[in-house]
């Protein structure tokens, strides 16, 4: 005993001693974290909603309590109408057709030999590509003279586009580039999700003469209904969140035709310095994303369907 | 009997051509683009705008590259960008694993209370708050500094979130085992607990280093100067300098393609050993970093 005793002195020391009793005090653990989160995200937000109740010129620093008087130009401006409208038609597109485009390439790629891999694995580049980069690798395909696409579609005879630049088909180059870059991750959570569906339940089905279409929605959908509504939730949120691409290759134009919800805010604190404006803006998104948020949290927790 | 026979294999055939001229035409959906960045980058900045557009480049320009390097303040961006990426990789992991760890092994008072405040940035956009940040950090004086940017990485809720709920897998006998026979808590961290969650600690660090490598939105809305500027921003002000009314598509696609390297090398190193690993009969169905991801998903839905 005495002998262990000093052995365990020797071996620690000052630094694990030190070590030790920090590492069995949780405050001190959870204190560089809690402390940021709440002065930089849960007092922000308080400060957003008190803001979006203000009216104040941050150059000359005047503030005055306005109660509901931003929400209500929100709601009277034509341009924060079509910022809506925009948001759910882009949310529309990327979350439905984008998830039908997942869920068709996930299916078809849900095989083990190595073309298909080597297909999985080009998909999901995309997604750890900055979305930066590859707005700018759109914008350079969707030049309306020199682009690809606008070349291979005259060479078939079809009529071309100016893409990104133009009011009637801003919206749906936003849209694709969203999708192109967010299908990989999906299709990878597909097929996971595929995977992990028994085999024994396709040979039942198999055993009672199922018909393959049947066998599809009544099992495979079913089954699969966890990672299609996470899915689901996480892109009407990142529909809600998108920034990047718009900024990089639209800025909100032409006349309005891509300013989603989170790009108004931006545009509105940052460049136009309406900092009540922006924030009432923010308010509402962020009742939108709460929610869905929630939803995914407490709702997901019961799995969508069990087997 | 037999031509039926030869006529389903002629059919069977038929369909694996098809199958594999979709997944061709998909891989080219989602190559292309690549190889158009790449082909553009060594144009010259005439040939970059030409109509028709050339599908090789006439003459390799790799002083493009050379031009990017020298002119463009590229140096500085860069460096900033390694900084902030290593920094608040750093600074996000280190603060995260405490903050896990004492969520998922330790008990203390208003641990409930406290776990669910840490979720916080899950439901809250950074859209919603980078607002009053950019006006709090505007009264500290703290604008375009990298403490500025350093400081909302500390705080990470989904990191916490899943780096708890790895901890909270690693089983408590096994811990309890390593104490009796007289572990210190240094090596009960280091020898017992990080070593079980390796692949989670792999799967975050690469996530994080990735995402700040990646990012924009903070820089751009936080920085009024390019003092702390990164690489993605330095696209902005390439694109917005016209010459003679031509977009130096060029220079923007080898800025663009300096950008990728670290990912798509990832990506091709992995792509090529699955499939070296594919040839000796060594099946490795996802890439590494995918493979991850999915067991870091299963987790989401086992504890959450």
């Amino acid at each position: 005993m005495q002998i262990s005793d000093r052995f365990e002195v020797k071996k620690h020391g000052g630094f694990y001693k030190f070590f030790n009793k920090l590492m069995k005090n949780a405050y001190i653990l959870i204190a560089p974290a809690m402390i940021t989160c709440l002065a930089l995200t849960i007092f922000p937000m308080c400060f957003a909603v008190y803001l979006g109740f203000h009216k104040w010129d941050p150059i000359s620093g005047r503030k005055k309590l306005v109660w509901f008087d931003n929400f209500r130009y929100l709601f009277q401006s034509e341009d924060f109408i079509k910022v809506i409208g925009n948001t759910l038609l882009f949310m529309f597109f990327i979350v439905f057709v984008g998830l039908l485009i997942k869920l068709l390439i996930g299916i078809f790629l849900n095989k083990r030999t190595p073309l298909h891999n080597f297909t999985q694995t080009v998909i999901f580049t995309p997604h750890i590509v900055a979305s930066v980069s590859v707005a700018i690798i759109f914008m350079g395909m969707m030049a309306p003279k020199s682009g690809l696409f606008n070349t291979v579609l005259s060479t078939f005879g079809l009529p071309t586009s100016n893409w990104y630049l133009g009011a009637d088909s801003a919206m749906a180059s936003v849209i694709m580039v969203s999708i192109w870059q967010s299908t990989g991750y999906g299709v990878l959570l597909i097929i996971a999700g595929l995977r992990g569906i028994p085999d024994y339940i396709y040979e039942a089905a198999r055993l009672d003469r199922s018909k393959p279409i049947n066998t599809f929605f009544k099992i495979t959908i079913p089954l699969l209904s966890p990672t299609l509504l996470y899915l689901l939730i996480t892109t009407v949120c990142s529909a809600f969140t998108s920034f990047d691409v718009i900024k990089m290759m639209t800025d909100g134009g032409p006349d309005n035709a891509t300013n989603l919800i989170a790009y108004y805010v931006y545009q509105q604190g940052m460049m136009f310095n309406q900092y009540g404006r922006a924030m009432a803006a923010a308010v509402i998104l962020l009742i939108f994303t709460a929610t869905l948020s929630a939803i995914n949290f407490f709702a997901l927790d019961r799995k969508v369907y069990y087997q | 009997m037999n031509s039926a026979y030869k006529r389903r294999k002629v059919l069977k055939l038929i369909g694996r051509i098809i199958e594999c001229l979709l997944l061709i035409a998909l891989i080219m959906v989602f190559i292309l683009p690549f190889y158009w960045t790449l082909i553009t980058s060594v144009k010259s900045m005439w040939e970059a705008v030409e109509n028709p557009p050339t599908w090789w480049p006439r003459e390799f320009h790799w002083e493009n590259y050379a031009t990017v390097w020298n002119e463009q303040n590229f140096l500085k961006y860069a460096k900033n960008s390694i900084i902030t990426t290593f920094g608040a990789s750093i600074i996000q992991l280190v603060s995260s694993t405490m903050a896990a760890y004492a969520f998922a092994r330790l008990r203390f008072k208003g641990k409930k209370t406290l776990f669910f405040i840490s979720l916080a940035d899950i439901m809250i956009p950074a859209q919603v708050i980078f607002l009053p940040i950019f006006i709090i950090y505007s009264r500290l004086g703290i604008l375009n500094t990298y403490l500025s940017y350093f400081l909302i990485y500390i705080y990470s809720g989904s990191t916490i979130f899943f780096l708890r709920n790895a901890f909270m897998q690693v089983p408590e006998e096994l811990v309890e085992a390593a104490r009796l026979d007289g572990a210190s808590e240094f090596s009960i961290i280091f020898r017992v607990l990080l070593p079980s969650v390796k692949s989670f600690m792999i799967t975050q660090i690469m996530l994080i280093l990735i995402s700040k490598w990646n990012g924009y939105f903070w820089i751009q809305v936080l920085t009024t100067n390019d003092h702390i500027r990164t690489l993605p921003l330095l696209l902005n002000s390439i694109l917005a300098r016209v010459e003679g009314l031509v977009i130096r598509y060029d220079l923007a696609m080898a800025t663009n393609v300096l950008i990728m390297a670290p990912m798509l090398l990832y990506i091709i190193v992995f792509s090529i050993r699955g499939f070296v690993l594919a040839l000796q009969c060594k099946a490795r169905r996802i890439p590494l970093l995918g493979k991850l991801i999915i067991i870091q998903f299963d987790y989401f839905y086992t504890f959450s």
